[in-house]
Parts: C-alpha cells; sequence; structure tokens
C-alpha cells in the first residue's frame, strides 16, 4: 500500500492505495466521486471517461500508479454550474435517457472539440467510437456535439 | 383502481375504467386515495393520495412509484398531476415512491405500462388535489366554490381579486371532505400535456449527480462482487480462498447459493480477490449444451411436432399453393450499461436495500425471505411457518437504473446481496463485473419459427400458421387472413430466460413480417401495397400508409439503395419503420436512413416519444446486425462488450420518427420501437440483394454465400 496525492478537479488529495488499483476506483470508492461510472472495466465503453491534462482516457485502465503529475478532471469539475457549453449543449438537445454514460459522452465530447472545435460527422462518430450508449442517444449526442461547436463561448 | 399482479404473466392487469368522452368520472375515492405512505402523517400540510404532497411552504411533490431507467416517467406521470393541479411545472418536485404495496400496489415497471396506467390515476389524482384546494380557499374567504378557479399554483377569487398559493392552502384542504366525482380538463384545455417539456433529471444527468444504484454511499459500505459457475445450473464443490483473502483490503470470501462472492473495503480489491478464486466446479447436468445443440434440440421438437389444428391444416392441404420458411432468432444479453447491483444492509430489525429495480416489489418479497438470520429461522421454523421476515421490516429504496430492458424485472441479484449481508456485519453493495452481467443474464430466448402459408390463385393467403419453438409465444394475427393461428413448443434448454425490450414481439415481428414480405415477393406484389390490403386494423394501416410517404417508398432512391418495410402492433401502439440501405460486398451493408411512424394515441410528451423510438431502434439494430450470445460448454461465449458489441455512434443511421396525430387513449412507447427494424432491415436486404435472410443477426455469409 502505497501513500499518493492527485490533483483532482483542482483539488489535492491524498490517500493510500496499491498501485495497480486503476483510477476509476480510486475516484468512485476512495474519493466519492461517482460521477464517473463503472461499465466494462477493460476500456471498451467509456463510462468512465476523465480527463488527465486534458486527453482522454477511460479511468478504468488507468493504475494510480500511472496518473504520476497530470491533473484530473471528472464530470464533476467539468463547470460549477453544469454550464459548460457541451452541458449545455446537452440540455438543448435533450439527449440524456437513462442517463449512466453521459457523463463519459460528454468528457468525450469535450476533448473532440478542444482538439477539433468543427468536427465533421466522420470525426465525431471517430472521436466518439469508444464510448457506448446502451439507450440509444447517439442522433441527439451527434446534434449536441454540432450544438456546441457552434456557441460562441467554446 | 386497484392494481392486480399476475406474477405468471409479465403485464399489469388494471380495473380502471376507461376514459369516457364526456370525462366527468365518478370513481371510487378509495382507490384513488389511498392510505398515506408512511411519513405522511407527520409532515404538516396536504397528503391528498400517496402521489402527491404539498406542504404549507409550497413545495409540491409527486411521487412516482415507476422505476425511471430512461424512459422519462418521471416527468411523464408528473407532467399529468401538473396538468390538472394547475401549477407550472417547474414547481413540481418529483421523487421516488417509497416501496409499499398498501399504497401503491406491486410495484414494477415493464410492459410499456406507465403512462397507459398512469393517464386516469396521475390526472385524477391532480384534479382531486385541486378540486379539495378550491374548496378550502371558497371556505376560507366565505365565497361559493364556483366562483374559484386554479390557476399556476394558488386559487384566485375574481370578484374580491383575493389569491393563495396552495401552500397557504395546504393544511385547510387536508380537512375538506374528498370530492365525489371529478371533471377532467378538454384536451383542448391542456397546457403540458403534449408538450416536449425537459426532463426533470436532465440537468442531474450532466454533472454526475444522479446516485445510481452503483452509486449507493453508506458509512463503513464494504463492496462485494461475485462469481458465479461459468456453466448454468452449476456449483462450487470446493472453494480455495487463500489468495484472495490475501488480496490487500478483502475481508471475507462467501459462498451463496448463486455463486461465490468476494467482500473487501472497494470493488477492485472484491474484483482482485474475485479473480484469484480457486474454485473447483460441479458444472451439473448443462455442460454439454451448445448453441448447436439447442438448434438440434429445436429441429427434433419441430420435426416432431402433430399438433396443427385440423382446421388449419385443412385449409393448408387446399391451398393452391404451399410455402414453408423456417426463422432463427439467437439468445440475446440485456446488458445494461450499469451491471448488476445492490445494497443490503441488515441492522435493527430491519433489512434495508438500495437497489436499482424493475420490479422492486419483487426484491421486498425476496429480500424478507432470505434476509432472515439463523435464530429467526429457527423460531419460525418451530412454529412449523417458514413466513420470513415481515415485509414492513424490508425497506427498500429504489434508486435510478442505469438502464433496464428487462433485465431488472428480476430479482436474482438482491437475494445474492442479501445473503452476503448476512455473512457481514456492515452494509454490503454487491456489484457484478461486466463479464458476470453479460454471462449470467437472463437472456431473450432463442427460438425456431416454422412458417406454413396457404395461398390462392393470386398469391393472398388463405391460411397461415407458426410453430415457435423455444418460446411461449406466437405471434398476433393482425393480418387478414381466413384460417390461421399457431403453436408454441417450450423447451427447457438450461438458458436462463426472461422478458428483453419488446419480449415475445422482439420475435414475432421478425416471423411475421419477414414471411408477409416473402408472401408480396412471391405474388409478384408491392410489400406496402400487399400489407394494405391484409392489414386488419385501421390504426396500424395508417402507419404503414404514413411510414411509406414519408420515406418516399416507390420513388426514385439513389443507385443502389433499397427499401424494406415492416409494421408491427404492440403495447397499446402500432409502429411502421421504413429501412433505407445498399450492400457492398467490401464495405458490408450501409443503413442511409431510418423512418418510424408511432401511433400511441394521446401523446404526454412528443420529445421523450421520439427519444423512446430512436433508443428502440438502435437497441433492436443491435440485435439485428452485431450481436448475439451463443453457448459452447454450457457456458456463454461472449463476456464484454468487445466480443458483446453494441452499436457505436458512426453505426447509427439517421432516424426520422413521426407521430401519427391521435385522441386515443395513450398506448406503449418504451418498446414499440424495438419489434420492426429487424424485419425491415432483412426485407430491405431482400428487396437489394434478392437473398431472403431468415436468421439474425445478419451475417455476411448468410448474404454473400
Amino acid at each position: 500500500m502505497a501513500r499518493w496525492s492527485l490533483t483532482v478537479n483542482g483539488k489535492q488529495q491524498e490517500f493510500e492505495a496499491e498501485s495497480d488499483m486503476p483510477l476509476l476506483w480510486v475516484l468512485r470508492d476512495l474519493l466519492g466521486l461517482t460521477g464517473t461510472k463503472f461499465g466494462c472495466g477493460v476500456g471498451a465503453c467509456g463510462a468512465c471517461n476523465v480527463h488527465l491534462d486534458g486527453e482522454l482516457v477511460p479511468s478504468c485502465t488507468v493504475p494510480v500508479s500511472a496518473v504520476g503529475g497530470r491533473k484530473i478532471v471528472t464530470i464533476e469539475g467539468l463547470s460549477d454550474k453544469t454550464d459548460h457549453p457541451v452541458q449545455k449543449a446537452w440540455l438543448e438537445e435533450k439527449v440524456s435517457q437513462c442517463g449512466y454514460c453521459q457523463p463519459g459522452q460528454i468528457m468525450a465530447a469535450v476533448t473532440l472539440l478542444e482538439n477539433n472545435p468543427h468536427p465533421s460527422d466522420a470525426e465525431i462518430d471517430a472521436a466518439m467510437a469508444r464510448t457506448l450508449c446502451r439507450c440509444g442517444a447517439y442522433p441527439r449526442i451527434r446534434k449536441a456535439i454540432h450544438r456546441a461547436a457552434k456557441s460562441e463561448s467554446l | 383502481m386497484s392494481i392486480v399482479y399476475n406474477p405468471d404473466r409479465r403485464n399489469f392487469l388494471t380495473t380502471t375504467a376507461a376514459a369516457g368522452a364526456g370525462l366527468v368520472l365518478a370513481f371510487s375515492m378509495t382507490s384513488c386515495v389511498r392510505s398515506v405512505p408512511p411519513g405522511g402523517r407527520e409532515s404538516s400540510g396536504f397528503r391528498p393520495s400517496g402521489w402527491l404532497r404539498i406542504t404549507s411552504d409550497n413545495h409540491i411533490t409527486v411521487f412516482v412509484a415507476e422505476a425511471e431507467m430512461g424512459q422519462g416517467v418521471h416527468t411523464s406521470l408528473a407532467m399529468l398531476i401538473a396538468e390538472e393541479l394547475e401549477v407550472d411545472f417547474s414547481m413540481i418536485e418529483v421523487e421516488q415512491a417509497p416501496v409499499d404495496n398498501a399504497v401503491y400496489g406491486w410495484q414494477y415497471t415493464g410492459g410499456s405500462t406507465s403512462v397507459r396506467d398512469g393517464w386516469e390515476r396521475f390526472r385524477q389524482a391532480g384534479a382531486v388535489a385541486r378540486e379539495m384546494l378550491i374548496a378550502a380557499a371558497a371556505r376560507a374567504w366565505q365565497v361559493p366554490v364556483a366562483e374559484c378557479r386554479a390557476e399556476q399554483g394558488g386559487v384566485v377569487h375574481a370578484a374580491s381579486e383575493r389569491r393563495a398559493s396552495y401552500g397557504e392552502l395546504a393544511t385547510a384542504a387536508a380537512g375538506m371532505p374528498v370530492p365525489q366525482s371529478i371533471k377532467l380538463k378538454e384536451r383542448g384545455d391542456f397546457r403540458l400535456i403534449g408538450k416536449s417539456l425537459p426532463r426533470v433529471d436532465a440537468v442531474d444527468a450532466l454533472n454526475g449527480s444522479i446516485v445510481y444504484g452503483a452509486d449507493v454511499k453508506l458509512p463503513n459500505l464494504l463492496t462485494a462482487t461475485i462469481v458465479h459457475c461459468p456453466v448454468f445450473g452449476g456449483k462450487a464443490r470446493k472453494i480455495g480462498s487463500e489468495k484472495a483473502l490475501a488480496v490487500p483490503g478483502v475481508h471475507k470470501v462467501v459462498e451463496i447459493d448463486a455463486g461465490v462472492a468476494v467482500v473487501a473495503d472497494h470493488f477492485w480489491a472484491a474484483k482482485k480477490g474475485a479473480d484469484v478464486l480457486d474454485i473447483q466446479w460441479d458444472f451439473g447436468p448443462h455442460a454439454d449444451i451448445s448453441s448447436e445443440s439447442i438448434q438440434q434440440l429445436f429441429t427434433e421438437q419441430a420435426d416432431g411436432y402433430t399438433g396443427v389444428e385440423q382446421e388449419i391444416s385443412t385449409a393448408l392441404a387446399n391451398a393452391a399453393q404451399r410455402i414453408e420458411a423456417e426463422y432463427h432468432l439467437p439468445y440475446q444479453a440485456h446488458a445494461t450499461l450499469e451491471p448488476m447491483c445492490c445494497t443490503v444492509h441488515i441492522h435493527d430489525g430491519v433489512c434495508e436495500v438500495w437497489v436499482p429495480s424493475q420490479n422492486p416489489s419483487s426484491a421486498q418479497v425476496v429480500a424478507a425471505r432470505f434476509s432472515m438470520s439463523r435464530v429467526e429461522y429457527l423460531a419460525q421454523r418451530v412454529k412449523g411457518k417458514l413466513l420470513g421476515r415481515s415485509l414492513e421490516s424490508v425497506r427498500v429504496h429504489n434508486m435510478p437504473l442505469g438502464g433496464g430492458f428487462g433485465r431488472r424485472l428480476e430479482s436474482d441479484y438482491v437475494v445474492e446481496a442479501v445473503q452476503i449481508a448476512k455473512a457481514v456485519d456492515a452494509p454490503v453493495k454487491l456489484i457484478w463485473s461486466r463479464e458476470q452481467d453479460i454471462q449470467h443474464d437472463f437472456y431473450r430466448p432463442a427460438s425456431l419459427h416454422r412458417l406454413t402459408a396457404g395461398l390462392d390463385e393470386q398469391g393472398m393467403p388463405v391460411a397461415w400458421h407458426q410453430l415457435a419453438v423455444g418460446v411461449a409465444d406466437y405471434g398476433p394475427p393482425y393480418y387478414k387472413i381466413p384460417t390461421s393461428g399457431g403453436s408454441t413448443i417450450e423447451v427447457d434448454t438450461g438458458v436462463p430466460t426472461g422478458p428483453w425490450r419488446s419480449v415475445s414481439l422482439s420475435w414475432n415481428a421478425f416471423v411475421i413480417e419477414g414471411f408477409i414480405d416473402e408472401l408480396a415477393s412471391l405474388a409478384g406484389k408491392d410489400p406496402v401495397a400487399y400489407r394494405l390490403d391484409l392489414l386488419k386494423i385501421p390504426r396500424l394501416k395508417a402507419v404503414v400508409e404514413m411510414a411509406a410517404e414519408k420515406a418516399g417508398w416507390g420513388g426514385s432512391l439513389p443507385a443502389g439503395h433499397y427499401q424494406g418495410i415492416a409494421a408491427q402492433p404492440g403495447f397499446g401502439s402500432y409502429v411502421a419503420q421504413v429501412v433505407e440501405l445498399s450492400v457492398d460486398k467490401n464495405k458490408g451493408i450501409r443503413i442511409h436512413r431510418i423512418v418510424c411512424v408511432i401511433d400511441c394515441g394521446q401523446v404526454v410528451n412528443p420529445d421523450m416519444v421520439v427519444s423512446q423510438m430512436e433508443g428502440g431502434i438502435i437497441f433492436g439494430l443491435t440485435a439485428t446486425v452485431t450481436s448475439a450470445i451463443t453457448i459452447r460448454n454450457g457456458r456463454v461465449e461472449q463476456s464484454n462488450f468487445y466480443d458483446f458489441p453494441i452499436l457505436r455512434m458512426g453505426e447509427t443511421p439517421p432516424i426520422d420518427v413521426y407521430i401519427m396525430p391521435s385522441e386515443e387513449p395513450p398506448g406503449g412507447v418504451g418498446e414499440p420501437g424495438v419489434p420492426p427494424i429487424a424485419p425491415a432491415v432483412v426485407n430491405a436486404l431482400y428487396a437489394t440483394t434478392k437473398v431472403r435472410i431468415r436468421k439474425l443477426p445478419v451475417r455476411a455469409e448468410d448474404l454473400f454465400s
């Protein structure tokens, strides 16, 4: 058991964990940040997507020892008032059904738009391919990404 | 308005009177104003029914007993109360109702029934409250009731320009007599019903603040995960738990009826422990079954079947032409994105359960049965009555569901969590791994269907028979065929099966709509025209016509594009879908557009209907073109999303949904979007390639052989 210090949503967090504990379970079970979801445990569904220094990663595949000094942002840290342009676009397009995958979808969409402010449909498909939605909200996710791309505040 | 749950079928039977055109309803107040749930009496204010509470500080809370699993039921049912109560929807707070059969009846969310069952009950609950609030205001102001009206969360008396909020009137309203008849609003007066209001959980879904079943937090909470015997029906014979117990954070290894659980400080330790359990299994009687052996069993059963009714076999024999075809469907997993989970804390004589469930009343019953301690068990055994814990001492908190689709009608994981909780002195949250979730589902059953039709000289069917093997239902007769029917042969394969979004229509629509398309092409007739000639139900005909029109059926399409159609009645609604696709031997199937028309009667929230159609189509497409559960050596071959792939965004075609205007009572919407998509796809594939696909999912080798 080792002691770790990570920056999560701008806050320094200290805790003890085995070095192979995936960031997902650190966030959920040690730090109480349950907005990041468990879906598959093998990086195949994107429900656990978070940002590491702005890079999109499925947190179930990142051992705590591999985080290093990179800053972690989870869905809870994306905005103070659920007013990130991507969240606002999601609300406008009425995207969510059961909602379980939406934190992962939103984190993926934010990374996409930061790298490519005006993605085509094909670019959206490629960027979102590893984030699954069993309710089938995909048509609205795509629309919401286009809507967020058009918003000036992004 | 009592609700009777018949556990042999998955439908609620309601005794609700149908809405009359005049909308003046006399109904039993004892049924509408059920007893108040625990806690309701203590809080100040007005609790006219289990579904509504208005406090004196003007908090208006709607209690929804149905489970929220993405279908938006917390919003749609609350809209019905708000409509009659005359409040702005933004004033309404929605809470999950406690599990209490005495107040809410058996709590069960399935069969696309929520809005159908709630359409009258929730409007009545709002109207009763409104009338009592008006009566309270009239009495306080000493004016005739007829001069007062409800408006935007208050009662007004125009002549004296007085207004009181519902909160101000709540305490007095609680003392008013319950009205003996209620006039519900006319359609033209609806302010909310028919509007695409945003869902009540819309914002919470975007910031991680919805607490799903997997997110439950309690002081001293332990986490468990479970390993089931990989072979269905097997049991652990010997458990080597040393390595698991050596994993830091692991507390205990617990053998329960369903398998072996590892209890730990957190999920990761539990999972690591589970991965190093050394279990010798007794695989039981099903170790040799495979998809092929099940298929063979089905074929043998079908070959040996001689029970076709005399009338049908005679009509088939006398027909000018006789056509036969065999259809196959595989097992399907639900694969809710949130794996199965349940939290249990047995304390102070109470068994407390936090579970995302479509069937929380069942969760309560199984928790009562399995949560008894040995001392309690022995005491009851001595008395000769093994009743289990009383239902009152089982508190079930139904949590938001990360997907349901029928999987969470089962309570297997509740039994497991209760049995694990009995073995440890702390609250325990059981979370299944994805692998366990895929491999220990209650699957949509695999089935084989033999279709036989007798045709007249013009190619129109005069006789029809469906032999359905492996399932309990054959298709509903919605085509005009003089002599038609079906038979079923249920087969115990050893694979657990259960309802999967759209239940029997997930196979019957594929079979019927595929075969009717075959008959149309044999007759040399257009598939839409052939259906319109034969369809019995005017509302189903109308959606077929509208879908054809919206899809430009029979018009000019881009080169290589072809269309297929399918339609299906079910769950009180009528749906038709047209698929436009092209096929390229190297690139595979490309679906360019799907047009969907639904007639679901009176619509409460149109956008939520559209979203359920989109979601149902995508759910159905996964089972049509990408995924199946197969069995080998008594176990499921798939284990996670890499080998049970669900449709991705890039595989999702454009979907255009149209809602047929209707004033009929509401129909269901959660499931009806699923059934037509598979047959619409294979019918379009036939139009493109002249290859008839009778087996799902569609494989390239079937198409290009």
